[in-house]
């Protein structure tokens, strides 16, 4: 893990850097959730912030924000005490603890700088997949283009889940081939380019040798690119339970959406499994607020619809949440791939056969195990499922509300009220997140009130300084409330920050259109 | 190492080399550039829609790759495609704009600018062939040009693993990508042509066409309130005329040039096969004419269409794919190849249907847009059977389309012509369901209803209901002056009732156009029309 050396520089030892080094835009910053800038010119703080130098001005990012940072010409640290003072009067230097002379603290600091510049160039390139790390734990072997920090994160989680999932379900990866593939990728765009999937997927298990599990960093949602990891793992996971059969649609992806709704607990190194998935639970109270609820029996028999990740997690959640259902629930899943009773039929991709079972069949089986042996009975855990789904799973929290707002404002039907109503109750509850604040205030932005919009735009940019989207919407809304020239001078920042950013160039035509 | 083992080891590394096959030349005199392909590679056309493709050439010999896990097969031929970036000078927004003689018409034409900063840019947002990265990037200087050297591999989600060798020439105003792409299992075969390619290419003079008129076709119009018919047909001729021109001075030399009364043949299969495809697109063309006469103005102009044959599926996937708009043809360019298989093919099939719907649409976009779905599905699965015999075209049931029928009507699920026009869109989910609409079409187009009096005017008056139909509910739609709801139970209830709306709508579409084409039919009329119909599909 890189140190953070800032607060043992001086002035001094900067005199006796070469020139070079010295000049405006050599510094680097790494930032907590993986965004690395380097050739920057930085300015440290003794309160451990660092401003970033721009033409157009300067920014200033929280210390909770930095992971590491190389500051040339960071300021030396204060004495703190009358000894310091005289020893510092005596040309001592205080260098990682230890007080020495000027020439020996110089090239100790000279070797630092330049072993922390090597180890930041280092994660900036293995961001290209040809740089790529690589890891082996016990089960997994990785391929990732993350900061090494981002990508321990992950790693850790994906055993713990491992380990409870297996030990739940009594699965083992198989002998002669024991680590499934994990390929991770710094962006969204590095993952459908060179996963060779196209827009809208968030990641995939290839089911067939080689296996591989593909998914990208959100860096914006780390919470949501869990919930992807595990979902995808999930399915794995699945095939660990028979691995020549093809588990259907349903319960395949309910169960790997169960699974998904895991948290990972970084402190305590503990899972919890099962939780509510909000972005899940609001698609469905969607369907329900236009008068649609899923019946048991359309859902089950179904081959592959979209549902099966939406009702279908509810019907996993309610299942695995019920004493009296969750055995009945797991032997049915065993049943599909194990059970001599379940009429299963054959499938190949290339040369390699898979036994998988259709949905009628899927159906039958389900009922059959479940004990439901006429009209009546499926009627009645219908009831209790959709009962469940209205009392028990609640868009409630922080988070729940942030993403059922969101889905309103975003989504399609477009519920204003509902959306302004959940996000503006999540903020004043404490939500931070930057999209979350930006999502509102483009509402107001379109609403004309730009007073409103400014102190959310000037949240989000507080809580993600560096996010050109953030400086560029809060410099639209500052020309709309008589503050012209800031605005201009954040949209020409956000310009200087987002140069490589082509979600920047759909925002500067929008300001071209005003 | 003895001197004579040394001498061995030398030997059979030549061995090893595969002898680079005699090179072609290339010249581009306006690009102001050219090249040496390997013999054997040849030139395909560009699309006259592409903007920054300006060259193509295939080999002929096919590679294979079998996947060592899945063992399946895959087929591929290398390919070099040379791509120009312009410099800003060439990217200029052109606009016109026209009013006709009530000064309602504005026509505005403006040219896309490259929306790609470079090489890198361009592979990453138009490559389609699979995962891919850059393995290796460096800088050189070659022949006093800087270039930039890439080697891409493409390996997750492909149909085997390839490379990509790309060097990307930079000269004053036009950087030049020249690419190549082969199966990674070829490129020790292929390496030898492949460094010779790449190291032949030359700046020259230019001396024909012009870069900035040309260079950038993928011009968008946009056309504002209505223009008269005189205006119309000449927009059409100029720009049939544009297209032609544009579609046959990029063909190669090997291609031959076809000028037919409906279409502008560009052939690079023999004689034969263009002869037989014309002679379909002429009979699709008659038959439309007489089985559509209400669609046809006086003032239309029917514009011809291109039809490229191209010499098989290799050179036809070079043409199509790749570039700005990869897979996507315009429908006035309709590209084949070469069938073996002829008539009843599904690339047959699709020609015949091609034909169909360009010659509607050229004469009333609205009407395959307002058709019903029983008459959509009908018209789509007649004209993949159908076949010409001269000059007329002839209606078939498939094989499939009989088994189908065959068995819904010894099960006694067969679905009367009532039941099929008032069904909802899920109705024709099933496979049978649509054999049942294309044999009714049939029986309506070319059967006993096409000739009986009750039923032979059936699709015209269906249409125009339809579209009487929709036109109304356009006029009476207030979901614009629909008041906004100022509670979250209010925008709750509107999001329910635009749902149950939408629905309503499609049912009440359904019903007006029924009632309206069959309100004033008898008990009889329907007893009559489902005994001949039945009749027909038994």
């Amino acid at each position: 893990m890189l140190r953070h050396i800032l607060p043992t520089l001086t002035t001094l030892a900067l005199a006796a850097l070469p020139a070079s080094a010295q000049s405006q835009g050599e510094d680097m910053l790494l930032l907590k959730d993986g965004r690395i800038f380097v050739d920057v010119d930085l300015a440290t703080t003794p309160a451990g912030e660092v401003t970033v130098r721009f033409a157009a001005g300067e920014v200033v990012v929280p210390g909770h924000l930095i992971q590491d940072s190389l500051d040339l010409d960071a300021p030396p640290p204060e004495p703190k005490n009358e000894d310091e003072k005289a020893k510092i009067a005596e040309g001592m230097m205080l260098y990682q603890g230890k007080w020495m002379s000027a020439d020996k603290r110089d090239k100790a600091f000279r070797k630092e700088i330049e072993d922390k510049r090597a180890e930041l160039i280092e994660i900036q390139e293995s961001q290209l997949w040809r740089n790529r790390g690589m890891a082996k734990t016990k089960h997994f072997e990785f391929e990732y283009t993350v900061p090494p920090h981002v990508f321990e994160v992950y790693r850790d989680q994906l055993e713990a889940y491992f380990t409870a999932f297996a030990k739940d379900w009594k699965v083992k990866p198989p002998k002669d081939n024991p680590r499934l593939k994990i390929c991770m990728y710094v962006t969204e765009s590095d993952f459908l380019q060179i996963g060779g999937v196209s827009r809208g997927v968030l990641g995939y298990f290839r089911f067939v040798d080689p296996m591989e599990l593909n998914f990208f960093y959100m860096r914006q949602d780390p919470v949501f690119t869990t919930e992807v990891l595990f979902h995808e793992a999930n399915h794995y996971l699945q095939k660990l339970i028979d691995l020549e059969f093809k588990m259907p649609h349903f319960p395949g992806e309910a169960i790997a959406e169960y699974y998904g709704g895991a948290h990972w607990d970084i402190e305590k190194k503990k899972l919890t499994v099962g939780l509510v998935l909000p972005s899940r639970l609001v698609e469905v109270k969607t369907d329900i607020a236009e008068g649609k609820y899923w019946g048991l029996r359309e859902l089950v028999a179904a081959d592959q619809v979209y549902e099966h990740y939406t009702w279908g997690w509810t019907l996993a959640h309610f299942l695995m949440k019920t004493p009296k259902y969750e055995k009945k629930f797991k032997k049915f899943v065993l049943a599909l791939s194990g059970d001599k009773k379940v009429r299963r039929e054959s499938a190949s991709i290339g040369s390699i056969s898979l036994r998988m079972v259709r949905g009628e069949e899927v159906w039958n089986t389900f009922t059959r195990i479940m004990g439901l042996k006429d009209q009546d009975d499926i009627n009645a855990l219908e009831k209790e499922w959709h009962d469940y789904i209205d009392n028990d799973l609640k868009v409630e929290g922080l988070r729940a509300k942030e993403a059922a707002g969101m889905r309103a404002l975003r989504g399609y039907p477009r519920q204003e009220i509902r959306g302004r109503r959940l996000l503006t109750e999540a903020i004043e509850e404490g939500s931070q997140n930057p999209v979350a604040l930006q999502t509102l205030g483009e509402l107001l932005y379109g609403k004309n009130e730009y007073e409103k919009a400014s102190e959310l735009f000037r949240k989000a940019v507080a809580a993600d300084p560096l996010e050109p989207a953030y400086t560029f919407w809060l410099g639209r809304t500052l020309k709309r409330v008589g503050q012209s020239e800031e605005g201009e001078r954040m949209i020409a920042l956000a310009k200087e920050m987002g140069l490589n950013d082509p979600s920047l160039r759909f925002l500067l035509e929008l300001e071209d259109e005003d | 190492m003895s001197r004579l083992v040394r001498f061995s080891l030398l030997l059979l590394g030549f061995a090893l080399l595969a002898p680079a096959a005699a090179a072609q030349k290339f010249e581009d005199k306006r690009f102001g550039y050219e090249l040496r392909t390997p013999r054997d590679w040849n030139q395909v056309p560009i699309k006259a829609n592409e903007e920054y493709i300006i060259a193509k050439f295939l080999s002929d010999k096919t590679h294979f790759f079998t996947d060592p896990d899945l063992k399946l097969t895959y087929e591929h031929k290398p390919e070099i495609q040379v791509i120009a970036f312009l410099s800003e000078k060439y990217r200029k927004d052109e606009v016109e704009r026209e009013e006709n003689e009530n000064g309602d018409t504005v026509t505005i034409r403006f040219n896309l600018t490259n929306p790609y900063k470079d090489y890198e840019d361009f592979l990453k947002n138009t490559y389609s062939g699979g995962g891919f990265y850059i393995a290796e990037q460096s800088e050189e200087k070659i022949g006093g040009l800087d270039v930039t050297q890439y080697l891409v591999k493409v390996e997750k989600g492909s149909n085997g693993p390839k490379r990509i060798t790309t060097w990307v020439f930079k000269t004053g105003d036009i950087d030049f990508a020249l690419q190549i792409e082969c199966f990674e299992s070829a490129w020790k075969e292929l390496r030898g042509d492949i460094t010779k390619t790449l190291k032949s290419f030359e700046e020259i003079e230019r001396t024909e066409g012009s870069i900035v008129q040309d260079a950038s076709t993928g011009g968008v119009e946009f056309t504002l309130g209505e223009m008269t018919p005189e205006q119309r047909k000449k927009r059409r001729q100029d720009r049939e005329r544009e297209f032609h021109k544009k579609a046959i001075s990029t063909l190669p030399e090997d291609w031959e040039v076809l000028e037919e009364k409906h279409f502008i043949v560009l052939n690079h299969a023999d004689k034969k096969d263009a002869k037989k495809l014309i002679e379909q697109g002429d009979a699709v063309f008659a038959w439309c004419k007489k089985s559509f006469p209400y669609l046809v103005d006086k003032d239309d102009y029917l514009s011809r269409p291109v039809i490229r044959i191209c010499k098989d599926w290799d050179e036809l996937a070079s043409f199509a794919f790749g570039g700005a708009a990869s897979g996507w043809i315009p429908t006035n360019d309709m590209a084949t190849y070469k069938d073996t298989v002829g008539i009843g093919s599904n690339n047959y099939s699709s020609m015949t249907q091609r034909f169909a719907s360009f010659w509607i649409n050229e004469h009333d976009s609205d009407f395959l847009n307002a058709m019903p779905t029983w008459m959509r599905y009908g018209l789509e699965y007649n004209m993949a059977y159908a076949k010409h015999k001269g000059k007329k075209l002839e209606l078939y049931a498939s094989d499939w389309e009989r088994m189908g029928l065959r068995e819904e009507v010894k099960a006694g699920t067969a679905h009367t012509p009532r039941e099929m026009f008032l069904a909802d869109d899920d109705f024709y989910d099933s496979e049978n369901s649509r054999y049942e609409a294309a044999a009714l079409m049939r029986y309506l187009l070319a059967g006993k209803g096409a000739k009986d009096k009750l039923t032979k005017s059936v699709i015209r008056d269906y249409y125009l209901n339809m579209s009487a139909v929709l036109e109304e509910m356009d006029e009476r739609d207030d979901t614009g002056s629909e008041k906004a709801p100022e509670t979250e139970e209010e925008e709750a209830a509107m999001v329910k009732a635009r749902a149950q709306r939408l629905k309503d709508q499609a049912e009440e579409i359904r019903e007006a156009a029924f009632q309206r084409t069959f309100g004033e039919w008898t008990d009889k009329d329907w007893a009559s029309f489902e005994k001949n119909y039945f009749k027909s599909i038994s």
